[in-house]
């Protein structure tokens, strides 16, 4: 029997619609693109109306919220020859944009070069096959195509996730690549230059939170466009993300249980408390130093529920609630659990009193933050 | 939304037919796109009476508006004083202004009509009544920073506009407004675009409840505006009307109701109460209208685009095109700040600007890019990094190009202001750089150049009639008495709108800023009851030389008698006697701050006895002013209060229950004339010492005064040590530490010098001497360890012997 994917990759989960969307794109397309930018724009925003195709309503959901112009402006950028720089707080969906964005214009959201401090400039350009090489010498059949490599020769989008993580040096082994569209593999001799086809580009991502690890050059810096993503900032488009987050999750897991509306409304609301630093009555809170980004609040969602799920319990218990968010705040330092209590003490105090309600659970869920 | 944009229907509901006697234009304030369409109305109604939404009593500075030397911006400043109490019972003074510029609808109108010599005017309430009939806090009462006329909120405010954004995924009015308005409008003809705005502003109308528009006072505007039309046609065959879209269609069902309206009863307000000026206004000032929704905002910019459309409509092009040129023209211009802001925008930045808004423009369906794809533009390719405040400046950079620097002008035929041509000449004597929206920066040198004590003067009067123009970054502060011993001052200043509004505010006062100051000041010091504030205000007067000549004697002597307050007459005198030492360096010697100083001085000494017994909290107060007047006493011109003063001292001396602080203080300055007081003073020390405890913490505070007024007392014999001295060992210790911090500020009054040789007395009464009482002394470790050790032997050993 055929086992499920953990987690598929985007042209895979979407098939259906980015199949719908090619068939029904009249849109002008930049070359060996698999979508126009219009309908580019319209897997990743969604669309009013469910398109027809194979003789199904297809429907386009939003995939990203928060910020559409950000959306239109990466598809441009992508379209022209600089690359793509996504970069914001941990948490605020920028692989995920990414992987939107590879799937829809190139058909895949794989071809990733991974940046940790280990990176080497082999895993960006190319490697060889070290058998190969002793025994017919370098010859192309020899050489371990990278990411990059196979970018610049399918023209295709190459994603390079977290690349302030890797050292300085080999990051800038990108600036000829970028500048040029043009890799040199000296080994090959006559044969040695791979030109870069229509099509390619590379989306890189960094978390500002690893800034001053290992700053990017300017030179590499002017090769690209920056976009800053922020954390969602409606509480409503917040409880949405949750909702449709959980959701996927759960049917993937086979939960069979129904997101609970209002307390992924109180969810979205005590993450976007703490993570602004403000209630919505105008109190001022101490923000923890932990990502409160709205993947760690759909994170606590789903751990609530998979427990009530596997522990039989017919709906979510706010005691478990608040131990899980207990986990995901007091990570870094003893501080963060003090400001979750406080906030407990005052923010939820005050909801528990005048709205009452799940407020008034979740405050007597306190005794578990520790 | 283009379909329902598109709708003939209504034309059935509100026809635009150039065969009918009066076309209705709507528009929106500012939109170069209804500036557009609305010069081609007039090219082709060929109206003979053109009527301009606005207040009806501004009628007589259409001339000026439209003269041809005038340059916009230029804004009408319009005021109201309620006296009479028409509006509430608070009395208030109004003011509101209503800017127009090149690419405003209302101006282009006017000016049109001005050259083909069309009767004009403007048909809304004069501003008084329109506040009259508005409720607080409602449309033109809505309070506001600064008040605008225009009305923009209808289109741009309703809960209606965020629906139709979200239905047509722009971010926000402004940007629905400029796809479906403005650039559009470049590629449709006038009935088109006419049909757009009607259709637009009806739907709007029509989901605004009426109660909302009695309220605001929309609904008396209209039937007034309804008047004046039906009047015009009267006398005219084709009258075209430009109004705010909003009110469009009820004015069309108003002049058009089988059944007219009784006609509205005006007040008649003389020109001291409700007048309108024209002034000088900044794009910066008019964006910072459009901010409440009073227009289109990034005036700048659409100017730039109102400029092509004219360009390229008078060489007979179509206007098509003037968006992506402005676009170009304006990130270039972005780009050319920021070299000089040390930011390196390369010429691939600016062609991947220009790939960004142009490939922006085709994705959301644009005609043209507009100012949000520039703004995305250069936000995604100039911005290098994280967006935040720090890598900002490129966006901050195109908000400034997008607001626009210009500075209007009044033609030289406006009536203008004899205060504000007063305010321009003087800075054109002082080569005040005025024309300049940048803030400029000067450094006085008030005692080498008679010029710039001069312009010190003028900036000090500018700021004393509010008109925020200067502003003091260095220099001496006499009022607050900070940094008296600079020389210099440096001062930053700015032309506003604000400085011109301002100055037609006290306009009333005089035709020359010193002369506004001199009747503000006199009418300040009218209301003025605290001597202290008086004298403040009479330092003011002195930076700005302004003199205070009728009845300030008069009323200032009125003060000092009045005010019987100690410490408000206290600082009167400091005041005084400032001036009065001032004078001859700032070259205005005023002879009359002696004779207050005296009168002040005079009524201080009557009431010195009875500050003896003051409360603790207070005397610190007291001690300055009585220092304070006893260095004045000492002065040749005061010397005939001397004697005054000391029998004011002796009689508290004599009096009991004396505040220790200032009984020490008052000991002190009687011992500083005369030594004799010595006795007393070690009497007085010695009562503290022998008394209570309570009575020797008082000691402490004594002291205090005393060392505050006279200090070498310490320094001369070893007296004062020796009971200091006693007065400490005979404190318990938790006495002692409660009165250290007092003796602590005591000592403090003390040089360094003069505390070592205090040290060497006090140390000699130990026997010792001052190498001695520095020594630091350390304890060998092992010494410590052999005194534990022994001290547990013996513990153990008592232990032992008790059981």
């Amino acid at each position: 029997m055929e086992q499920k994917l953990i987690k598929p990759p985007v042209e895979i989960r979407y098939a259906d619609e980015l199949e719908a969307l090619a068939a029904n794109d009249a849109g002008r397309k930049p070359e060996n693109w698999k979508l126009s930018p219009k309908a580019v724009r319209t897997f990743i925003l969604g669309s009013p109306k469910p398109i027809e195709y194979n003789g199904r309503k297809i429907e386009i959901k939003k995939k990203f919220f928060g910020n559409d112009a950000l959306v239109e402006r990466c598809i441009i950028t992508l379209a022209g020859s600089r690359g793509l720089m996504l970069v914001g707080e941990p948490g605020t969906a920028k692989t995920m944009l990414s992987e939107f964005l590879s799937a829809a214009i190139s058909g895949t959201s794989t071809n990733t070069v991974q940046g940790t401090a280990g990176t080497t400039e082999d895993m960006i350009k190319y490697s060889w096959n070290y058998a190969l090489l002793l025994a017919k010498g370098p010859v192309k059949e020899a050489l371990v195509p990278s990411p990059l490599y196979v970018g610049m020769s399918k023209g295709i989008i190459t994603r390079f996730e977290e690349i302030t993580r890797t050292p300085a040096e080999i990051q800038d082994s990108l600036i000829s690549v970028m500048s040029d569209k043009v890799l040199n593999i000296p080994e090959l001799e006559n044969d040695g230059l791979l030109f870069a086809k229509p099509g390619f580009n590379i989306i890189g991502t960094a978390n500002i939170r690893d800034k001053g690890v290992n700053e990017m050059s300017s030179a590499l810096k002017r090769r690209f466009n920056f976009e800053t993503v922020d954390p969602v900032n409606d509480v409503r488009l917040e409880r949405q993300i949750i909702i449709n987050e959980v959701e996927q999750s759960a049917a993937a897991a086979k939960i069979d249980m129904p997101v609970d509306i209002d307390v992924a409304e109180l969810l979205a609301i005590t993450y976007h408390e703490l993570r602004e630093g403000i209630s919505e009555t105008g109190m001022k809170i101490d923000k923890p130093s932990a990502v409160m980004s709205t993947a760690e609040a759909v994170s606590v969602y789903y751990q609530t529920m998979s427990n009530a799920w596997y522990y039989d319990q017919t709906s979510l218990s706010l005691a478990e609630l608040a131990k899980n968010l207990n986990n995901a705040v007091c990570k870094d330092t003893k501080d963060d659990l003090e400001k979750l209590k406080s906030y407990f003490n005052t923010v939820v105090k005050f909801k528990a009193e005048k709205v009452g309600g799940l407020w008034k659970e979740f405050y007597a869920a306190r005794k578990y933050l520790k | 939304m283009e379909r329902i944009l598109r709708s003939k229907e209504i034309f059935e509901i509100i026809p635009f037919d150039y065969s009918q006697p009066a076309v209705f234009f709507p528009i929106r304030h500012h939109s170069p796109a209804c500036s557009y369409h609305l010069l081609k109305t007039i090219e082709a109604y060929q109206p003979d009476c053109i009527l301009v939404e606005g207040p009806k009593n501004a009628d007589k500075l259409i001339p000026v508006l439209t003269d041809e030397k005038t340059v916009l911006p230029v804004a009408f400043y319009y005021f109201y004083k309620d006296k009479a109490k028409h509006i509430n019972e608070e009395a208030d003074d109004y003011k509101c202004y209503y800017p127009f510029l090149y690419t405003s609808p209302e101006y282009n109108a006017l000016s049109a009509a001005v050259k083909k010599g069309i009767d004009c005017s403007f048909i809304d309430l004069p501003y008084g009544e329109m506040l009259i009939n508005t409720s607080e806090n409602k449309g033109i009462r809505t309070k506001r920073e600064i008040p605008a006329y225009n009305d923009d909120y209808y289109l741009s405010e309703s809960k209606y506009f965020e629906t139709v954004c979200e239905k047509t995924g722009m971010r926000n009015f402004e940007e629905f407004w400029e796809n479906f308005f403005e650039i559009d409008a470049l590629y449709i003809d006038t009935e088109e675009f006419v049909s757009r705005m009607l259709t637009y502003c009806y739907l709007l109308r029509k989901n605004t409840p009426i109660g909302e528009t009695i309220e605001d006072g929309c609904a008396v505007r209209e039937r007034y505006m309804a008047e004046n039309i039906i009047g015009a046609l009267e006398t005219h065959s084709r009258v075209l009307v430009v109004t705010g879209g909003f009110h469009t269609s009820a004015l069309y069902e108003l002049v058009h109701a089988k059944k007219k309206q009784p006609k509205l009863k005006l007040h008649h307000f003389d020109e001291s109460v409700q007048n309108v000026y024209a002034m000088a206004y900044s794009y910066e000032a008019a964006d910072a209208l459009n901010g409440y929704a009073s227009g289109m905002q990034n005036p700048g910019f659409y100017n730039s685009v109102w400029k092509k459309i004219m360009d390229k409509t008078t060489s007979g092009e179509s206007p098509a095109g003037a968006y992506e040129d402005t676009a170009l023209e304006t990130i270039l211009k972005c780009a050319k700040a920021a070299s000089k802001s040390d930011l390196l925008i390369t010429m691939s930045d600016i062609s991947s600007a220009v790939t960004m808004y142009r490939g922006l423009s085709v994705l959301r369906d644009k005609k043209e890019p507009g100012l949000f794809e520039l703004y995305d533009g250069v936000q995604s390719c100039f911005v290098k990094g994280e967006l935040n405040a720090s890598s900002e400046l490129p966006i901050k950079l195109l908000r400034q190009a997008a607001t626009g620097s210009e500075i209007g002008r009044l033609c030289e035929s406006a009536e203008k202001i004899p205060i504000v041509l007063n305010f321009e000449e003087i800075c054109r004597k002082y080569k005040l750089k005025i024309d300049q929206i940048i803030e400029q920066k000067i450094e006085l040198d008030l005692f080498s150049k008679q010029s710039h004590l001069e312009i010190s003067r003028f900036l000090y009067r500018m700021n004393f009639l509010g008109t925020g123009f200067g502003k003091k970054l260095k220099g001496a502060d006499l009022v607050n008495n900070t940094d008296r011993s600079r020389i210099r001052e440096i001062w930053s200043y700015r032309r506003t709108a604000e400085t011109e509004s301002a100055l037609i505010d006290v306009s009333a006062y005089g035709g020359t800023v010193e002369e506004a100051c001199t009747v503000l000041a006199a009418r300040r010091l009218r209301e003025e009851s605290k001597c202290s504030e008086a004298a403040k205000l009479y330092v003011e007067c002195f930076l700005m030389s302004v003199s205070l000549t009728e009845g300030f004697a008069e009323k200032m002597n009125d003060i000092i008698i009045n005010d019987g307050d100690f410490f408000s007459l206290g600082k009167a005198v400091y005041y005084f006697n400032m001036l009065h030492s001032l004078g001859r360096m700032y070259k205005d010697e005023r002879l009359d701050s002696v004779y207050f100083m005296s009168r002040c001085f005079r009524k201080l000494i009557i009431m010195l006895p009875s500050m003896i017994n003051i409360q603790s909290e207070y005397s610190n107060e007291c001690i300055k002013i009585c220092k304070m007047l006893y260095n004045l006493a000492g002065k040749e011109d005061m010397q005939q209060e001397y004697e005054m003063l000391i029998s004011a001292f002796e009689t508290m001396i004599a009096k009991s229950d004396p505040e220790p602080a200032l009984y020490g203080a008052v000991l002190g300055l009687l011992y500083s004339g005369n030594t004799g007081y010595k006795a007393d003073i070690k009497n007085a020390f010695e009562g503290y010492l022998m008394g209570t405890e309570d009575m020797r913490k008082q000691g402490a505070v004594f002291l205090r005064g005393l060392f505050l007024t006279a200090r070498d007392i310490v320094l001369v014999g070893n007296e004062f040590v020796v009971i200091t001295d006693q007065l400490i060992k005979l404190l318990p210790m938790e006495s002692f530490v409660e009165v250290l911090p007092e003796l602590r500020l005591a000592f403090s009054y003390f040089t360094p010098s003069e505390t070592d040789s205090i040290a060497e007395k006090a140390a000699a009464l130990y026997s010792t001497d001052k190498a001695e009482i520095k020594k630091r002394f350390y304890f060998n470790e092992m010494l410590y360890s052999a005194g534990l050790e022994l001290d547990r032997q013996i513990c153990s050993e008592i232990g032992e012997a008790i059981s």
